[in-house]
């Protein structure tokens, strides 16, 4: 530790977008930099709303703190391999800028006032940014409905003990069709130096949703090999959100404020209901504000939505919402039909 | 004991203001930042909410910078 200078950042207000850019629904989240704002790594990962510590640990946080060691020992002279890892321009520069949060936050926290309430979260920037393509009523973007993609997208199950080790390759997955194997230390991504999980996430997500190539330097038992990841275009719907904190405001916006749960195939055959059909269970409503809009539209706790816009195949609550958010605009009116006991029931719910 | 030394301060960085909430569940959020800002402020390897500050000491030391954003749950 005596070998950083350790610094640690409780809110995002004044916050330089275009330096520190990394996945907003995380609550921890750490950048390795040089002074001069060169940013050598990122760690932090996160794939789970209540196991949060499930893709970290400190054995793997140490030796991100080697490997930034290691980069800042090169450094200017190994430039190059972090030129990747920078931030990308950002229209808006600080959280505060963002339409959505310019009315009601400051650059910076009202320690003599109410300071908590002052303060800008992390996923308050996500929002934010999904909410310009809402407001614009625009289909919000794959890059911003599955934002920073686990290596898990391309079949690489990673050791959340070690600096960047896979753990598993899944059968068939793009990172078995690269020729990855179990043990191999991901050591560099398009010439860019890893030195954590987070860095994996970094390079996938700067590398949107087409089709895209990608040459991965592994080594495993002291040997080197290069692999091409083939991505192909729509790779990142298979990166799942419904974990995020920011589903909460998604839920809001395309489903009035409910929580759905695919029911299972045993609650379904007690319903009377197949395991092909559209069975989401309204588990919670919201009750207050812009979170009421299901039920001031009629819905109750407990109905089934059976279908929603067309759609009456299976689907899970986040396909509902991908679907809500990519094709239901601010403003459309969702059509859903719903079981409450043996009655079926017909509702709208306005888009937020 | 070095490395024992570092995961002890990482972690008690990072748990303090979950070890506060625990402890004192009494505590108002404002009250829990107040305390988070006091508690670090007496580490003397952290620098509290300060990134120009960070930066001064890595330019000045020749140090690389860690900055953790972590939130006071």
């Amino acid at each position: 530790m005596d070998q950083f200078v350790s610094v640690r950042m409780i809110q995002m207000n004044g916050i330089d977008l275009e330096t520190f850019q990394f996945d907003y629904d995380m609550t921890f989240a750490v950048f390795f930099m040089n002074a001069d704002k060169t940013i050598y790594g990122r760690y932090g990962s996160r794939s789970d709303m209540k196991e949060a510590q499930r893709e970290i640990s400190l054995e793997s946080l140490a030796a991100a703190l080697e490997g930034a060691l290691e980069i800042h020992k090169g450094y200017p002279g190994n430039k190059a391999s972090v030129a990747r890892k920078q931030g990308v321009k950002q229209r808006y520069k600080a959280p505060e800028d963002y339409p959505l949060l310019q009315s009601k936050y400051t650059s910076s926290l009202d320690y003599n006032g109410q300071v908590a309430k002052s303060c800008i979260h992390c996923h308050q920037v996500r929002e934010a940014q999904r909410r310009i393509h809402r407001d614009r009523k625009q289909p919000i973007p794959d890059q911003l409905l599955h934002p920073y993609p686990m290596p898990d997208v391309i079949g690489l199950t990673m050791d959340p003990t070690k600096r960047a080790s896979v753990l598993r390759v899944a059968p068939g997955s793009i990172a078995a069709k690269a020729g990855f194997n179990s043990g191999d230390s991901i050591d560099s991504i398009d010439g860019q130096k890893i030195i954590s999980v987070g860095d994996i996430q970094w390079a996938l997500e700067q590398t949107g949703n087409n089709s895209a190539r990608q040459t991965w330097t592994v080594s495993n038992d002291g040997a080197s090999r290069t692999l091409t990841v083939s991505l192909l275009a729509g790779w990142r719907r298979a990166s799942p959100f419904i974990w995020r904190v920011t589903s909460w405001d998604m839920r809001r916006m395309g489903f009035g404020g409910m929580k759905l749960d695919d029911m299972t195939d045993a609650e379904r055959r007690q319903r009377g209901l197949n395991n092909t059909q559209l069975a989401l269970e309204a588990k919670h409503v919201g009750q207050y504000g812009e979170h009421a809009v299901a039920k001031r539209a009629g819905v109750r706790k407990g109905d089934i939505i059976i279908a929603f816009d067309g759609v009456t195949r299976r689907a899970t609550e986040e396909q509902a919402l991908a679907h809500a958010m990519r094709k239901r605009m601010k403003g459309d009116m969702l059509p859903i039909t719903v079981l409450r006991g043996r009655q079926k029931l017909d509702f709208k719910i306005r888009m937020q | 004991m070095k490395s024992l030394a570092l995961f002890s301060s990482i972690a008690l960085a990072l748990s303090a203001a979950t070890a506060a909430q625990a402890a004192e569940k009494k505590l108002t959020r404002d009250q829990m930042v107040h305390k988070d800002k006091a508690d670090l402020q007496r580490i003397d390897e952290w620098i509290y909410n300060d990134l120009e500050q960070a930066r001064a000491e890595a330019r000045r030391t020749g140090k690389p910078l860690m900055a953790v954003f972590r939130c006071i749950p």
